[in-house]
């Protein structure tokens, strides 16, 4: 009987717990669907329905566009971390070369440089490259990252060395046992990088700012966040709810796809939130 | 079906620390070589060099009479069997078969034909389409052993493969090694610190202490002829009984014991530090002039291990027969004087 109440406690706890995360987002929803001058108000459900908001917003910017852009930019750059910083974490992890150390201990000092600080020596080489508004200045500097280098390192270094040498014996090159051997053996480990930088990449919104004006090559955030407080939105606060509602739902549906990978991964991987 | 030759091997992981210091070896065609030794004597060292796997400090390697030693593993046509068996943990049993052929670019009837006559070789047909954690640990090095029949290569390379096995599936597998040995005629290098494998297994033994090696010979020669008193402790067991004392002209003197010696060539009456060596079943019990006090009886059934204290010195012997005798009954024994070796106390080396 305790053992009950104690239990249906906890659950309450947790209901209420799981409503005040989740509510801010019915919110979100609920207002691009109300109209304008309940906006406002607490309830997420307004008194009639309508795409009014959705429609308005697509009228004054090309968002598919940046839809567009984002989809490709989060994509080749999160291929690109996948198998680069896989590479260089199976390089530190098990292959013996002079400067193995320095390299690492370089690579680890990156990830304590916050990403401001390189922002305006980033910028001026951009400019330098000719890269400004091009996907280029977009994707390049964020075709690697000293995050997923360690996580790979780490995974990587828990794998059998009988196996790598096995796989030399029957062939294998280097890359061939990175791909064909420590790939399939590290479905954990590239799935959350994977998610991890492509969320990252895909809410990124101060870079873009910074190397895009071009209207046409925005990403998604970058553009929602011109349009809400750009004053494109004349506050008309449905519109930006509904930007920011189709921005974020790309996220979602992906990560409501792959969660059970995720959550998996995350405790498989012992990288915990 | 290879011969294998290894000229003045050396290696050092790290600067002037060599782990393998100057190993020459001549491997004949179809031979089933052990190399067995105490655990960091660098037996794997030898395997991984011979494999392509460890770079080699200085020294050659030619495996079919031509030089390997900038040739990658790949290149040298060896299979090896692993500890820890080292399958593929995401291909089923067939893909670990295939998967070094299929790098190769074998036609594909080939692969079939080849892995299911290892697969029946082996009994191990029923597992194909299983993956390796579904297995046992003696199913999995079958499967690794199959991985290295398929290629059909010059030279099979063992690394302790029955280590990680319970002691019934190890004597098993003992057997089945050394029966497929005899099916493939295929050279085989067998690495393990098991001497009992060692003494089983092999067409010959080479001994190895701290990177060099101590003896190499047939099982019988190491046991009856141990080139020096490591060898003669390490192989056989239980292992052999010494005694430090001194030898003058043909009597060696020790605590406890005084013994006229047979067939010594040195005349010269001097005395010399001298190390007495005898093994287990070289002590007789029951007539003689050594009195000894026993320490522990172990039966074992058809023969009888039994521990005894000779003026503190700790000796045991191995009786034929099933016998008891009580802690610290004093027996009469004798040492059969035609099989004691001698050692020289300071360099270990055989005398006699
Ligand atoms: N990769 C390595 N780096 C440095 N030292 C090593 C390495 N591998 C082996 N050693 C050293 O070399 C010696 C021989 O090792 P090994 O050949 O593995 O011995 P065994 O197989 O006979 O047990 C040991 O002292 C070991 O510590
Ligand atoms: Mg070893």
């Amino acid at each position: 009987m305790k053992g009950k109440i104690k239990k249906l406690f906890l659950l309450s706890l947790l209901t209420v717990l799981a409503l005040m995360f989740i509510y801010p987002f019915f919110w979100m929803i609920g207002g691009t669907l109300k109209p304008e001058i309940e906006v406002m108000n607490f309830s997420p459900f307004g008194s009639s329905w309508s795409l009014d908001s959705y429609r308005i917003m697509l009228g004054k910017i090309p968002l598919f566009r940046a839809l567009f852009n984002s989809i490709i930019v989060s994509l080749i750059s999160t291929v690109s971390v996948l198998v680069l910083s896989s590479m260089t974490g199976y390089a530190l992890a098990r292959l013996r070369f002079r400067g193995r150390s320095v390299i690492f201990n370089i690579i680890l000092f990156t990830m304590v440089l916050p990403f401001q600080l390189t922002l305006i020596p980033l910028y001026v080489l951009m400019v330098k490259f000719g890269w400004v508004d091009t996907y280029a200045a977009l994707i390049v500097p964020y075709t690697i990252s000293a995050f997923a280098i360690l996580l790979f390192r780490q995974f990587f270094m828990q794998v059998p060395h009988d196996l790598i040498d096995a796989a030399r014996i029957d062939g294998l090159s280097e890359l061939g046992i990175l791909f064909r051997i420590f790939w399939p053996l590290s479905k954990p480990a590239l799935i959350t990088v994977g998610i991890i930088h492509y969320m990252g990449i895909w809410n990124e919104a101060l870079w873009p700012m910074i190397v895009v004006r071009k209207l046409s090559m925005m990403t998604m955030p970058q553009m929602v966040a011109l349009y809400a407080v750009g004053g494109q939105a004349e506050s008309q606060v449905g519109t930006q709810l509904a930007a920011a509602t189709l921005m974020s739902l790309p996220i979602i549906i992906i990560y409501l796809v792959l969660q059970r990978h995720f959550i998996a991964s995350m405790a498989s991987s012992g990288l915990k939130g | 079906m290879a011969s294998v030759q290894l000229k003045n091997l050396k290696k050092a992981y790290t600067k002037d620390n060599l782990v393998i210091d100057d190993f020459s070896l001549d491997i004949s065609d179809g031979e089933f070589l052990v190399l067995v030794g105490p655990s960091g004597c660098g037996k794997s060292t030898i395997l991984r060099m011979i494999a392509g796997l460890e770079d080699i400090t200085a020294g050659e390697i030619f495996i079919d009479g031509n030089l390997v030693n900038d040739q990658p593993p790949k290149n040298r046509d060896i299979a090896m069997v692993f500890q820890n068996y080292a399958l593929y943990p995401h291909m089923n049993v067939y893909n670990n078969l295939a998967f070094g052929l299929k790098l190769r670019k074998f036609p594909k009837q080939e692969i079939a034909k080849r892995v299911k006559l290892a697969a029946n070789i082996l009994e191990i047909g029923r597992y194909l389409q299983k993956k390796p954690k579904e297995l046992s640990g003696g199913e999995r090095q079958r499967v690794a052993l199959g991985r290295a029949i398929v290629r059909d290569p010059k030279v099979f390379l063992f690394d302790e493969p029955l280590s990680n096995l319970d002691a019934k599936l190890r004597v098993q597998m003992r057997a089945e090694i050394k029966k497929l040995h005899n099916e493939l005629q295929t050279t085989m290098i067998y690495v393990t610190h098991d001497q009992v494998e060692a003494m089983t297994m092999g067409d010959r033994i080479v001994i190895l202490k701290d990177g060099i090696a101590q003896q190499i010979g047939s099982p019988m020669e190491v046991y009856q002829v141990p080139s020096n008193r490591f060898v003669g402790s390490f192989i056989g067991s239980p292992a052999m009984n010494f005694i430090e004392g001194d030898l003058t002209g043909n009597v060696f003197e020790g605590p406890g014991v005084k013994v006229e010696l047979t067939d010594i060539e040195d005349q010269s009456n001097q005395k010399r530090s001298i190390t007495l060596g005898i093994r287990p079943e070289d002590i007789s019990i029951g007539q003689g002039q050594i009195t000894a006090q026993v320490i522990v009886t172990e039966p074992l059934g058809s023969e009888t291990i039994i521990h005894i204290k000779l003026a503190d010195n700790p000796l045991v012997i191995k009786y034929p027969q099933l016998v008891f005798y009580k802690p610290g009954e004093k027996i009469i024994i004798n040492f059969n004087t035609a099989r004691i070796m001698l050692f020289d106390t300071h360099t270990g080396k055989r005398l006699k």
